[in-house]
């Protein structure tokens, strides 16, 4: 016999159970202490693309932690206000939570708030919202390579895996009616697609 | 002991002492607190991708029912030696684990999949090939977790939205309320809601149809003919829970509309909070009391029978 099986065989059993018991209960830590959220933003001079002249765009790398109060904070600001949009031509998945958020900024500038991630892989954290999406953008060739708006159930985390949260806003302030709101809105929209579509290299440079 | 009160005093570090010793000697023991290290791992798995609670209480339950089993098989098992097994096995456990440190959505495979192939690897590390037929009944119980994950991906929800919300139109239209049913859209006076995918009642069905796989590995009934209808009334009653749910919501929405609109409130509750889980609870009792009443009275009539002849 080779002195290497010797050596296993003088080693007992229990010992080896003894150190897989610890492999497992540190990888158990490891899960615990799994992955601090964080908003960073992503440099301008990274973000290298054409913008309209009133429009402005910040774009944040998320990387998130389920049940910390920053992921809260990022379901609660892209918690839809108009869950039923249809962004050119493409309706987006009407989940509890919506895909974009539209609203006023303190300065009363409409400002859009959407999430981009893979939408190829297991992206989100929820399933049932992910086989929606897959839904969405099936009658899309670009499958897989098209931005996905993002949505999230309330009450839930964002996702688990790292996206890009862009913040795009016109820089012209408007009267908070009705009537002008639905005009900024359709003005921040209609540049809105472009702009996304324009930040896929970006997302897979900064996700995949 | 204390002699006034009564109570007896558990030396808690002499306790922890003798359990160390004990893992240290007897392997059955250090193997049950391996297999512990596992289950406690698998919930660190579904805490940290924040898996929804139905499915994390589900899974408590799938563990906790496989256990019984394991617990009857505890006398009688036995480490059997195999120096190449237990290296192979515990190279393989070590690589299944490290596997699930890259785990980063609840939708991995890796999840439903980690309680059979830990069972599996465990039941090897112990007594090798041999020893899976006497875990049979804890494997297939581990083996529903997958069923639990994937089956309501299955599911055609379309179809299924469409006959939550012709149930619910119909149950309120018992009651004489006036209620307007297009496709999957539910309007009662002003007020409208949509019954979509994740609504149709889908996971509710597998649920029931998970329970009732539980109950046929467990108890299964003496009478075989009546096995598969009970296996079908299972889904059968978890499409009925939900079509009340769905009616539940529409009646809150017509009450409170704001609710339904910000997903507040009752409507929140019963539409993504717990309250789906209530009447999940609702359609496995229903089910649990009729298996309960039925396999009684099959007994009863085996009993009769062998009294009789």
């Amino acid at each position: 016999m080779r002195p290497g099986i010797l050596a296993i065989k003088r080693i007992k059993v229990n010992s080896v159970i003894t150190i897989l018991i610890l492999i497992t209960l540190l990888s158990t830590i490891q899960r615990a202490f799994y992955r601090r959220s964080t908003l960073q933003v992503v440099s301008p001079a990274v973000v290298d693309i054409d913008l309209p002249s009133d429009v402005s765009l910040k774009v944040f790398r998320v990387t998130p932690e389920p049940y910390t109060e920053d992921t809260y904070q990022l379901a609660y600001m892209i918690k839809s206000l108009r869950p039923d949009l249809i962004l050119e031509r493409r309706k987006l998945v009407d989940g509890p939570g919506g895909q974009v958020a539209l609203g006023l900024s303190d300065g009363g500038r409409p400002e859009l708030h959407t999430c981009l991630m893979d939408s190829g892989r297991a992206a989100v954290t929820n399933q049932r919202m992910m086989e929606e999406n897959d839904q969405s953008t099936q009658a899309d060739s670009r499958r897989g390579k098209i931005l996905m708006l993002q949505g999230i159930l309330l009450g839930r985390p964002l996702t688990s895996r790292p996206c890009l949260f862009v913040q795009l806003r016109l820089n012209e302030a408007i009267a908070d009616t009705q009537a002008s709101r639905a005009v900024g809105e359709d003005r921040l929209l209609s540049k809105a697609w472009p702009i996304l579509d324009s930040l896929a290299p970006l997302r897979e440079q900064e996700l995949l | 002991m204390n002699k006034y009160t009564g109570i007896k005093f558990i030396n808690v570090r002499g306790q922890l002492i003798l359990f160390l010793r004990r893992l240290k000697r007897d392997t059955i023991v250090s193997w049950l607190a391996l297999l512990g290290a596992a289950v406690i791992f698998h919930f660190s798995l579904l805490f940290s991708t924040s898996a929804p609670l139905d499915f994390l209480v589900f899974v408590a339950v799938l563990w906790a029912v496989a256990w019984l089993p394991v617990e009857d098989l505890i006398p009688s098992l036995a480490y059997k030696h195999g120096v190449s097994r237990i290296f192979f096995v515990s190279f393989v456990w070590v690589a299944f684990v490290a596997r699930g440190l890259a785990v980063q959505s609840y939708a991995d495979p890796y999840i439903p999949l980690f309680p059979l192939i830990s069972a599996i690897l465990l039941i090897l590390f112990l007594g090798g090939f041999p020893l899976l037929p006497r875990f049979r009944e804890s494997l297939y119980i581990l083996s529903l977790v997958p069923v639990l994950a994937w089956l309501p991906r299955l599911v055609p929800t379309q179809s299924l939205s469409h006959s939550a919300a012709f149930f619910a139109a119909f149950f309120l239209r018992t009651f004489g309320i006036d209620i307007i049913q297009d496709s999957t859209k539910l309007t009662i006076g002003s007020s409208a809601i949509n019954v979509a995918g994740p609504c149709s009642g889908n996971e509710i069905m597998v649920q029931a149809f998970v329970v009732a796989l539980l109950a046929l590995i467990i108890f299964p009934m003496p009478k075989r003919w009546t096995r598969l209808p009970f296996l079908l009334l299972a889904p059968l009653l978890g499409w009925i829970v939900n079509g009340l749910r769905v009616a539940l919501l529409a009646m809150i929405a017509s009450i409170d509309p704001v609710s339904a609109m910000n997903d507040s409130g009752m409507f929140g509750f019963f539409h993504l909070g717990e309250g789906g889980m209530v009447f999940s609870g609702l359609g496995i009792a229903a089910y649990a009391y009729a298996y309960v009443k039925v396999i009684d009275g099959q007994l009863l009539f085996l009993q009769n029978g062998v009294g009789k002849s």
